[in-house]
């Protein structure tokens, strides 16, 4: 452990120098960026776990039909599959802005950032236009049970995925303006952990809901 | 100079934060490409298990969560960087932890769920009549559906002469679709013609006789006067009625041309340039499904029992709060148990207000 002494840690007030047994606490506190991100991980995982509520309730109420039309008759698996491109594509750039970012590439991050934009806006259209074709058609979400269910789980997720965006739009402002300031870099961090969050949600969507509701 | 602190003291990593060398944009790139790249393959395969018959049936449901699952795994791993380093255990028992609570909230209300659904008792048993009825998709309101196909066949039998109005194609009411060459028609009207001729020829030399009669003053002249004014009082008639019948068999050529009866889009044609046909043949020679009609059955309110097929009914449609839609009831089935029998009600579909699946409601015989 000759090595720690070659950095300096920020170390917490009385922590005797030279201290055994780095990590986990024991090294000093951690760095605001851990503890920032750790908190939006936390975040995270709560905002899955409501969403397991709205899955929950779906999965219970995919039958519950009440005679109208069911999935096989409402789901376009190809505009599905456009969205799924569109939000899996747009995770990737939205990683591509994070390597920009960590290398303050101001050109690169901008630039992948705004594609992640352009693509979020892509699938929100498209979730857009599926919802209207079935309200249009008479299976809005007072129809049933299982429409229901559906609008409040998908709209949730579109609800997320609009959120989002308008923070994208903040964030490609605050970075122009400010640059890459540590706290700019943390919210980018941040930002990077909810986008990728929501198309994890996104892959459950499209296989339990679209997926799922077609094949069984 | 993060990395190498991390690397050397094994502090905590950011969730989500970089892990690879930060400076390098390609060489992070490609930890991104990988995870593209299979997420990319993983969703291509769930998509694909979908529409074929690969997989037993009732297995796909499992093969896709698997699917869903490992994807999940991907993005994980090559997007958030989460990894099973000591670095990065605090960020791994947090997702432990949310997904424990996942597996609980999803797992317990399938579970608790499934279980009340089996001791429920079926619910013909507990459900009252009028519920029973409507479980069974026989209420008082039913959903409204595209109007049924109507048949049209050819009046009289002969060869297909024209034909038009290909399957799909988009039809107006009274459009042609076909003509058919019946002898029997055209001998008719050939026959009708000469029929005319001759009492009309037999009319002029009546006419002739009659105008030479008159000019002679003689005694015998006035007696064939009398006669020939008989026979014209005779033949006169006939023209008329040669006329009369010339002209049906004209109208009956009519019968030959196969029209349209709605507008609406082409199901199906039975019949092909050439092929001769019998009258009435079975299968018709089109079928036409209308294109601004819709169907709905629904059961007859007791107040209007004794309406019945021709009849037209004011009805509601639930979507459509306010409105009200005429439409024609094309049949009743005999009444179950006291209510109205089951009626069918076409009705036109303007605008295309009404739509397929919405409710409708029977409510008062129309004015």
């Amino acid at each position: 452990m000759t090595a720690t002494a070659t950095v300096t840690l920020p170390r917490a007030p009385g922590l005797q120098a030279g201290a055994e047994a780095p990590g986990h606490g024991e090294g000093g506190p951690a760095s605001t960026l851990v503890i920032v991100a750790y908190g939006f991980w936390i975040f995270l995982i709560s905002d899955i776990v409501m969403f397991s509520a709205f899955f929950a309730a779906h999965a219970v109420l995919q039958m519950a039909t009440d005679g109208g039309p069911g999935p096989r008759d409402l789901f376009d698996l190809r505009r599905v599959a456009i969205e799924t491109a569109c939000l899996l594509l747009s995770s990737f750039t939205c990683g591509l802005s994070a390597l920009g970012s960590e290398a303050r590439r101001m050109t690169w991050t901008q630039a992948a950032l705004l594609v992640t934009g352009l693509l979020g806006l892509a699938f929100l259209f498209l979730e857009m236009r599926e919802f209207a074709s079935m309200v249009a058609a008479g299976a809005g979400p007072q129809r049933s049970a299982f429409l229901s269910s559906f609008f409040a789980l998908v709209g949730c997720h579109g609800v997320h995925v609009s959120v989002g965006l308008l923070w994208l739009g903040t964030m490609m402002a605050q970075l122009f303006v400010k640059g890459f300031r540590a706290d700019i870099r943390r919210r980018l961090l941040c930002f990077n952990m909810f986008w990728h969050m929501l198309d994890i949600v996104w892959v459950a969507i499209f296989t339990l809901v679209y997926l799922v509701g077609v094949a069984r | 100079m993060t990395a190498d602190r991390e690397k050397l003291v094994g502090l905590d990593t950011a969730p989500g934060a970089e892990a690879a060398q930060a400076d390098h944009l390609l060489s992070g790139a490609q930890g991104y490409l990988l995870g593209l790249v299979l997420s990319a393959l993983l969703t291509a395969l769930a998509f694909f298990f979908t529409g074929s018959d690969w997989l037993w049936g009732p297995s796909i449901p499992v093969a896709l969560s698997v699917l869903a699952v490992a994807q999940i795994g991907v993005h994980l791993a090559f997007f958030l960087h989460l990894t099973t380093a000591p670095d990065s255990v605090n960020n791994s028992l947090a997702l432990a932890f949310g997904t424990l609570i996942v597996a609980l909230v999803i797992g317990g209300t399938l579970w608790i769920m499934y279980h009340m659904n089996l001791n429920m008792p079926p619910m013909q048993e507990v459900a009252p009549p009028a519920v029973k009825a409507k479980a069974s998709g026989q209420g008082a309101t039913g959903v409204i559906e595209a109007a049924s196909p109507t048949p049209v066949a050819a009046k009289v039998g002969g060869v297909v002469r024209s034909l038009d109005c290909p399957v799909g194609a988009q039809v107006r009411q009274g459009q042609l679709c076909a003509t058919i060459d019946a002898p029997s028609l055209t001998q008719a009207v050939a026959q009708g013609e000469s029929a005319l001729r001759a009492a009309q020829a037999r009319v002029t030399q009546d006419q002739a006789a009659l105008t030479v009669a008159r000019a002679e003053r003689r005694p015998a002249a006035r007696r064939r006067i009398g006669a020939l004014q008989d026979a014209l009082g005779r033949d006169e008639p006939s023209v008329a009625a040669a006329q009369q019948e010339l002209d049906a068999a004209k109208a009956r050529l009519e019968d030959a041309k196969i029209l349209a009866p709605t507008d609406g889009v082409v199901l199906a044609r039975n019949i092909g340039p050439g092929q001769s046909v019998a009258a009435n043949a079975q299968p018709p020679a089109f079928l036409f499904a209308p294109g601004a009609a819709v169907e709905f059955k629904a059961s007859l309110p007791g107040s209007l029992a004794a309406l019945k097929a021709g009849d037209r009914v004011v009805f509601t449609v639930e979507a459509l709060r306010g409105e009200t839609f005429e439409g024609e009831i094309l049949s009743v089935s005999p009444a179950q148990g006291g209510e109205g029998g089951q009626a069918v009600v076409r009705a036109k579909n303007p605008g295309a207000m009404l739509k397929p699946g919405m409710k409708a409601k029977i409510r008062a015989p129309a004015e």
